[in-house]
């Protein structure tokens, strides 16, 4: 019976230049990075590139990869980087569009994107991550970690690098933001 | 509109935590290790060829440097140049110079 080698043994075989070993660390953590990427920038090829970007720039430290950290906390913590960053930019692209162009506005379901009853709890995903759309990076960031990933406020101010104080006050105003975009939204 | 949102908060979020995961295209992983070899195959045919040469060109570029400061600040030296601008081969600001550079800009 094999075991499954550990991260750790992946990591030393990676440093070798084995694609393979690093190819099963990336399918072994592929799920948690996509869970925040896609959460934090929806689904789509920015998603995808930041999850790529991840896994690349962890490549890139493999050497400095002492293990004193869960792989899981540091991946998570590259990705939840990238996303704000991309975030950022994002934004900031979106503010010389609307610069240009006044009548450009968020997009908002359509009639037919909404008609069909038996979708109730997509759009209930929907509304949510509308809603999440409209706070702030840091905000939306302890969010998805702690309430949506369902990480603890250890872990979430570990991927964050802020205190666990830091991570409260955080959540306490991102969920008084959260109200009355939900409530705005005709629940 | 709800009287306490806290519950269908609470619901949403769960919802959304309970749904089915986002995940990536099928294919990531080996489009990463792609990603990952094409990037190392660069990095190999241009930053490590231009550490190595950086590598073996610093000590002799320091050496050179630190010999035409010498020569510069002991051979080279005018009695109106302190240390440092004898060393970096400037021209001292004197009322001589000031008239020596207007002389050569009305020669022509």
């Amino acid at each position: 019976m094999h075991d499954d080698p550990t991260d750790f043994e992946l990591v030393r075989r990676s440093l070798q230049d084995d694609d393979r070993a690093f190819g099963m660390l990336v399918e072994r953590y592929e799920a948690m990075v996509a869970s925040v990427t896609i959460r934090m920038l929806g689904a789509g090829p920015d998603a995808e590139d930041v999850g790529q970007e991840t896994f690349i720039r962890f490549y890139r430290t493999l050497d400095r990869f002492r293990g004193d950290a869960a792989l899981g906390t540091y991946l998570t913590r590259i990705a939840m980087n990238l996303s704000l960053n991309a975030l950022k930019r994002r934004k900031v692209r979106a503010t010389r569009h609307a610069d240009l162009d006044p009548s450009s506005t968020s997009p908002e379901p359509t009639a037919s994107e909404t008609a069909d009853a038996g979708m109730a709890r997509e759009q209930s995903a929907a509304q949510v991550t509308r809603a999440l759309d409209q706070l702030s990076p840091k905000h939306k960031a302890v969010v998805v970690l702690r309430l949506i990933e369902g990480r603890s406020t250890k872990e979430t101010s570990a991927v964050l690098g802020v205190p666990a104080g830091t991570v409260m006050s955080r959540l306490k105003r991102a969920i008084e933001a959260l109200r009355p975009a939900l409530e705005g939204d005709a629940i | 509109m709800t009287q306490n949102p806290e519950p269908e908060l609470n619901l949403l979020l769960r919802e959304l935590r309970e749904g089915p995961r986002p995940s990536f295209n099928p294919g990531f992983a080996a489009r990463v290790v792609e990603r990952m070899r094409t990037e190392r195959m660069e990095s190999v045919s241009v930053a490590k060829v231009f550490l190595s040469l950086f590598k073996r060109a610093s000590p002799f570029a320091l050496s050179l440097a630190v010999v035409l400061l010498v020569t510069n600040a002991t051979l080279l030296r005018s009695p109106q140049q302190n240390t440092l601008e004898a060393a970096l081969g400037l021209t001292p600001i004197t009322l001589e110079a000031i008239y020596d550079v207007e002389g050569a800009l009305y020669e022509g």
